[in-house]
């Protein structure tokens, strides 16, 4: 994501930028990779090298601007600097014992936050409001591809069985209204809210988001869950398997209220309208058909918007 | 400040783009970002689900 800020703010598109950006793709997939690693067997030592990696280009990128933008040199040495201090700590965690690698791994992504409040109070970066909002809409209809990734799976195995399968098939239904749910809530904004006015609304915006991304890939992973639990009998409970769909929508549908204003300073009914539904969809394992009732929520969720936005 | 033309220089200096640019889009390189970024998401998404221990899916109702 800071690619995606500095790209705002100093995007040559000039041969190195261009490599540098390579290098911190190689990097965001060496992190993928070891994602399992951390949480199968506590072993930060893929993720922190694929980290590491990403982030010494990013230094590489401040240190250009920092050398060509004399005006806002004191940022961009900060976000070197900031960075280069997070890397030697995470470094450093590796070889500490196991037992501070869970405190450590939360007070660094603390500090890693802080950063670029610290460097942007400096001297703010030039990025472009328009520009940043189109990426993070882009950032989101892609991650919504995980969503739809899981559905087509569910179509799959139920044309497998001829489509006789009931609980496939209101999986299916339930997961295509999700995900049409989903990103109709999240391009519905009707009241533009003004990103550049401060440095904490931009950066309650960029860091919301991390949690919009993050649920959104949790609710097609959990419908793979799902899925599975109904063809292979995973060893998961029918209501174990909703509460992973069930949870991050529930987060979804929350961090879209935090972040959209307009869902918020109307009047008690709209402002209510998500977190009730969030609560709904959090009690949906509970009564069975979990997908399909969370993807109905959702949809009566949109239109109550739009009437209400309509009258 | 920003060429459009599609030849790539070898070196610019990285003076700041300004806010108020009109028609700023996505460039093909951060379209492949987002590329890479949504399989890495992807990965990491089924990484955490698989390397969770299955205690945690199994909740009791």
């Amino acid at each position: 994501m800071s690619f995606t800020w500095f790209a705002s703010s100093y995007d040559t598109d000039d041969i190195p930028y261009r490599l540098l950006t390579f290098v911190q793709m190689t990097g965001a997939l060496i992190i993928a990779s070891g994602v399992y690693a951390v949480f199968a067997k506590q072993d930060l030592t893929i993720t922190v090298l694929g980290y590491v990696i990403m982030r010494v280009a990013g230094v590489a990128q401040w240190m250009r601007a920092a050398q060509a933008d004399p005006e806002h040199r004191p940022a961009a040495l900060r976000y070197a600097l900031g960075t280069i201090l997070c890397q030697t700590a995470w470094v450093t965690l590796l070889f500490l014992p196991k037992e501070v690698h869970f405190p450590g791994f939360i007070v660094l992504v603390v500090v890693e936050l802080l950063v670029p409040v610290w460097a942007e109070r400096a001297s703010p970066t030039t990025w472009h409001e328009h520009h940043i909002r189109e990426r993070y809409g882009l950032f989101t209809i892609i991650v919504l591809g995980e969503v739809i990734l899981s559905t087509s799976a569910a179509i799959q195995s139920a044309s497998d069985e001829g489509f006789m399968n009931g609980g496939l098939i209101s999986i299916i239904i339930g997961g295509l209204l999700i995900v049409y749910a989903m990103w109709w809530l999240y391009f519905y904004q009707p009241v533009p809210h003004n990103l550049s006015s401060s440095l904490r609304v931009a950066f309650i915006w960029s860091y919301g988001h991390w949690v919009i991304f993050a649920a959104s890939a949790a609710v097609g992973a959990g419908l793979a869950v799902v899925i599975d639990q109904l063809t292979h009998h995973a060893e998961i409970s029918a209501a174990g398997a909703g509460m992973v769909v069930a949870l991050p929508t529930a987060i979804y549908i929350l961090s879209l209220w935090v972040l959209q204003e307009h869902m918020r300073e109307k009047n008690w009914f709209d402002t209510l309208l998500n977190p009730v539904t969030a609560v709904l969809i959090l009690l949906t394992p509970f009564v069975g058909n979990a997908v399909l009732l969370i993807g109905i929520l959702l949809v009566i969720l949109v239109v109550i918007r739009l009437v209400r936005h309509l009258e | 400040m920003h060429e459009t033309e599609t030849r790539p220089r070898w070196v610019i200096p990285m003076k700041p783009r300004s806010p108020d640019e009109a028609h700023r889009a996505s460039t093909p390189l951060e379209l492949l970002f987002d590329l890479v970024f949504v399989v890495a998401v992807a990965q990491a998404a089924s990484g955490f689900i698989m390397g969770l221990p299955k205690a945690i899916l199994l909740i009791p109702c």
